[in-house]
């Protein structure tokens, strides 16, 4: 018996359908519509939980850098300039920005490369609910800033106005600024650029994409010998590879589950079409650079989009011998991405700094005079260097030596007797000890540090709901000699 | 079918059907997990919905799982007894697999006196005698053999729905359904490797199950995955007993569990398939077995099932075996003596099947009758609002019989601080020193200790080593209840 039922009268859920075609043609309005929606309803709850809007812990590692930064610091000068009108509430427009920008760009510039409506859309579609790519435009973040550059660039090069063509050259530029992962993503992109506009690889090192290719190649040296930039800025969280990758499972951003399992049919379908075999190169890129740092997952999901787009629309655009259970896939799947995406929404927002981590680091700040070491967790280290303005004892994702910061703080939380942790604080200078609801949670009160608190070395200066400021005090000894 | 295969494959039905319900109603009450099954039934038979929010378990917290199989059971207690339904209908269930791997064979082999191996292999499959055991298993093993059996037939449109209805009832029954889905990504893996084409139906139903479980399951478990992560596969087990649930096993333990012959066999055949063979027909059967060995070797999927599926699809690849056997017999001299060879592989298999499958079922660990009175005893002589010390194994008959809090039982998942409750109970069971006790005890706000023969055995102790005034022993039979009456405080 054949299921293949009626194909004729079975409208296409893709092709030819009226509802879908709507869709395609007022796609930028869509996509706007929910992107807009998407990077809203985080900064809306910050603000009606009197949270700072702004989250994240790279966000205040851009701006304690711009506090400090001099005119001819051209990473941090221009934020500081952007911070000294726009106070911090409204410092999310500037990601916003960037994704309207980043969204319309990229729209704009598939549609001059010819790539095919359907797939601009679902990759769109599929980026802007993508926790990843939610993350970076909900922070300050390097690479929303590179995403705009790089899209920028590309737009201009291939326009045909000779100058905006040659302006091309500035985002390009300045894109190799950050860290050297994005020089050679740049250079990467500009060869598949290339490659895809079927110019022979020779005329690379001629004319205008010579020049583009080998000042940048030349600028990517310059910046590690000179700004001595890293090979990937970061990481500012935790590194756990596979919780990190995937959203549902806990990640601080990640990718749906439903959008990895496209992609992974969609390596696959990639694996066939000569068109996509550019993917790979980038695959084997990505792949082991996320291992190195997970900070990288917003190129990563750059790519489980692509992939995820390809196998979407290469299923839902075939014909199907049982086209029922095509309707029934395609509604699971476009479900199952938007299911990752609302949990996403509904937990983006617990994310730090909470209002207790404001309130009481603005207090230290207020009423802890002097230059002071804070003692936490090394996630809290640029909410305390912005908002407290003392100095952590570890700087995640800083300069310095993360291992022995690593050691040093696992140590203290794990101490058991004062005769080896007091030593630590003096040596280290440590004064402040702040404490969250988080590090609470992670550690037990019955032993480790926040047993050792009951010492009579330890006094509760400040507490706000689960937060609490500690003051380390000297010994009476030391007191009386001083 | 032949009506003489219809007669003996009933008489195999009845048989097993027999067998296992003799044996449910001699050894008396459940496995200890059962009680967990069965509250929840009961719960639904009185309100409708499964109790999810549970004041009893661990003090108070969360359940997560899928409730198929307690829906199904909770309807048949709307006719029977509880306890009738708990040792009937899992029973009857997996005695039905007889029925579906009869015709799962059949589709393989075409041959029906070989089927009919399969059916009494399965029938009579030592690892599936945990006659009192009243888990989701009983339902699932069933279900996910029909949906095979639809799978095998998808060129019917009728097979069609019915491997759809069949995937629904698995997602809600058990994550373990993640075994077909495996399964099915290494037959696509293996007819990729040997160059055979999957049917495009096949492969559209595959995407189909993949998606629809995942959606089931992210409905479900969202919770789960956002708090435990990847560790949701280890179901928050406690480190200490994780080899409890995902034993390593040896070659021996495992052909004694899905009987020697059966496993020789299947072995046999898997290798002359993917080697030599390169037939198709078993391809799928196949791939349901390396599915099932790689998920157990990973400790993915618990011991007893993974067994369990492992030793009914080795039963169904015997049929292939019997036929080539016999196809060969039929080249040979012996041709005409090949009703005794059947016979004799019948009483094989039946004399090296029956004894460890009857063995396996007095083997259940299942609580006895004083002992359950003892924490019946504990539902009218005890405050409504106590806890109660029990060990891992016996805190769903806290809450079951007992109706009273306990502070540890198998349903790990979302507790936060099972580990320390896991290492508190067994301290409380082994401390010599009262304060140490007393302290934990009042962690865990614990009124009365149930001190078992089951813990006398685990922990080789004849009493509690605290015993003084601050312990009253308030029920004395083969099983002990204490009451606390001292509190530690701190001085002023």
């Amino acid at each position: 018996m054949n299921h293949k039922n009626d194909d004729d009268r079975t409208q296409d859920l893709i092709n030819n359908n009226r509802f879908f075609s709507h869709i395609l043609k007022y796609k930028v309005g869509y996509l706007s519509l929910i992107l807009f929606l998407v990077l809203l309803v985080p900064a809306v709850c910050n603000f009606w939980q009197d949270k700072p809007i702004i989250m994240g812990v790279e966000s205040y590692y851009h701006l304690s850098l711009a506090e400090s930064a001099s005119w001819y610091n051209i990473n941090y000068f221009p934020l500081k300039m952007i911070n000294l009108f726009l106070v911090d509430s409204y410092l999310f427009l500037i990601p916003l920005f960037l994704a309207f920008a980043s969204l319309w760009i990229f729209l704009a510039f598939a549609k001059k490369v010819n790539i095919s409506e359907k797939f601009t859309f679902f990759f769109a579609f599929f980026l802007v609910i993508n926790p990843a790519f939610i993350y970076t435009y909900i922070t300050l973040s390097t690479y929303s800033f590179l995403f705009f550059l790089l899209l920028l660039g590309f737009f201009l090069y291939s326009s045909k106005n000779k100058f905006f063509h040659y302006i091309s050259l500035v985002p390009f530029l300045l894109s190799t600024f950050f860290d050297i992962f994005s020089g050679i993503i740049l250079l990467l992109l500009f060869l598949v650029y290339l490659y895809l506009e079927k110019k022979k690889v020779k005329s690379l090192l001629k004319g205008f994409p010579g020049i583009v290719f080998v000042s940048t190649f030349i600028l990517i040296f310059f910046n590690i010998l000179t700004i001595k930039i890293p090979f990937v800025l970061g990481p500012f969280n935790l590194q756990d590879t596979i919780i990190n990758l995937v959203s549902d499972l806990g990640g601080l951003s990640g990718t749906g589950i439903f959008i990895l399992f496209l992609a992974l049919i969609g390596l696959a379908v990639a694996w066939k079409s000569k068109n996509y075999s550019f993917s790979y190169v980038f695959l084997l890129l990505f792949v082991p650079v996320y291992f190195y740092s997970s900070q990288t997952i917003f190129h990563l999901s750059l790519l489980i989009t692509f992939f995820a787009t390809v196998s979407f629309v290469s299923l839902f655009e075939t014909n199907w011998n049982l086209e029922l259970l095509k309707k029934f896939t395609f509604f699971l799947l476009i479900l199952g991405i938007l299911f990752s995406t609302l949990t996403y929404l509904d937990r983006v927002t617990e994310l730090g700094p909470s209002k207790s981590d404001f309130q009481t680091l603005t207090w230290i700040k207020d009423n802890v005079p002097g230059e002071k070491v804070v003692f936490s967790t090394p996630e809290n280290s640029y909410y305390i260097t912005y908002f407290a303005k003392k100095t952590p004892l570890n700087l995640i994702g800083g300069s310095g030596n993360q291992e022995f910061n690593d050691n040093i703080t696992d140590a203290i939380f794990a101490s058991t007797y004062t005769t080896t942790t007091f030593p630590i604080f003096e040596e280290n200078d440590i004064s402040i000890i702040y404490i969250t609801e988080d590090i609470r949670n992670k550690y037990s009160a019955e032993q480790g540090l926040l047993f050792l608190l009951k010492n009579e070395r330890f006094k509760l200066v400040h507490s706000h709901k689960s937060s609490e400021v500690w003051l380390f005090t000297k010994e009476l000894a030391e007191i009386e000699e001083s | 079918m032949k009506k003489s295969t219809r007669n003996w494959l009933i008489i195999i039905f009845l048989l097993t059907l027999t067998t296992r319900l003799i044996l449910a109603f001699t050894i008396p009450n459940f496995t200890p997990e059962s009680y967990f099954h069965l509250r929840q039934v009961e719960h639904i038979t009185q309100t409708g919905v499964p109790l999810y929010n549970d004041l009893l378990s661990y003090g108070g917290r969360e359940h997560i799982f899928l409730p198929a199989f307690h829906y199904l059971m909770a309807f048949f207690n709307l006719f029977l007894p509880l306890e009738l339904v708990a040792k009937i209908l899992p029973n009857l269930l997996l005695a039905s697999l007889t029925i579906i791997i009869f015709f799962i064979s059949k589709k393989i082999v075409k041959n029906e006196p070989a089927s009919l191996f399969s059916a009494l292999i399965v029938g009579f499959l030592p690892v599936l005698y945990n006659t009192n055991n009243f888990t989701v298993n009983s339902l699932f093993l069933p279900l996910i053999f029909i949906a095979i059996y639809a799978f095998l037939n998808i060129k019917n449109k009728t097979f069609l729905y019915v491997y759809i209805l069949t995937l629904l009832a698995l997602s809600l029954t058990s994550g373990a359904t993640v075994l077909l889905l495996i399964g099915f990504a290494i037959y696509i893996l293996l007819s990729f490797v040997e160059n055979k084409r999957i049917k495009r139906a096949e492969l559209e139903l595959i995407l189909f199950s993949l998606c629809f479980f995942l959606w089931v399951q992210f409905l479900f478990f969202k919770r789960v995955f956002l708090e435990e992560g990847i560790s949701f596969i280890w179901q928050n087990i406690p480190p200490e007993i994780i080899f409890n649930y995902f034993p390593t096993v040896s070659i021996l333990q495992a052909i004694v569990l899905v009987s020697v012959i059966p496993f020789l066999v299947g072995i046999y055949v898997v290798y002359r398939s993917l080697f030599q063979l390169k037939t198709g027909r078993s391809f799928l059967l196949i791939s349901f077995v390396i599915s099932t060995t790689i998920l157990a070797w990973l400790r993915f999927i618990r011991f007893e099932l993974s067994l369990s599926f492992f030793g009914i699809t080795l039963a169904i690849l015997f049929a292939i075996f019997f036929q080539d056997f016999t196809s060969y017999l039929y080249k040979t001299k012996l041709s005409g003596h090949k009703k005794y060879f059947v016979w004799g592989i019948a009483i094989i298999l039946l004399v090296s099947m029956i004894m460890p499958a009857v063995n396996a079922a007095f083997k259940q660990d299942t609580p006895s009758n004083q002992d359950l009175a003892a924490f019946k005893w504990l539902e009218s002589n005890t405050p409504q609002t106590a806890t109660v010390l029990a060990l891992l194994e016996e805190g769903h008959l806290v809450t079951y019989y007992g109706k009273k809090h306990n502070i540890l039982d198998d349903q790990f998942s979302l507790i936060k601080d099972v580990e320390d409750r896991f290492n508190s109970l067994n301290i409380l069971y082994t401390t010599q020193f009262q304060t140490e006790a007393l302290a934990m005890l009042g962690k865990y706000d614990v009124q009365y200790i149930v001190f078992s023969p089951q813990v006398k055995e685990k922990f080789n102790i004849n009493k509690l080593h605290y015993v003084n005034n601050c312990l009253e022993k308030v029920y004395n039979e083969d099983t002990r209840i204490y009451r606390v009456k001292c509190k530690l405080e701190e001085t002023k």
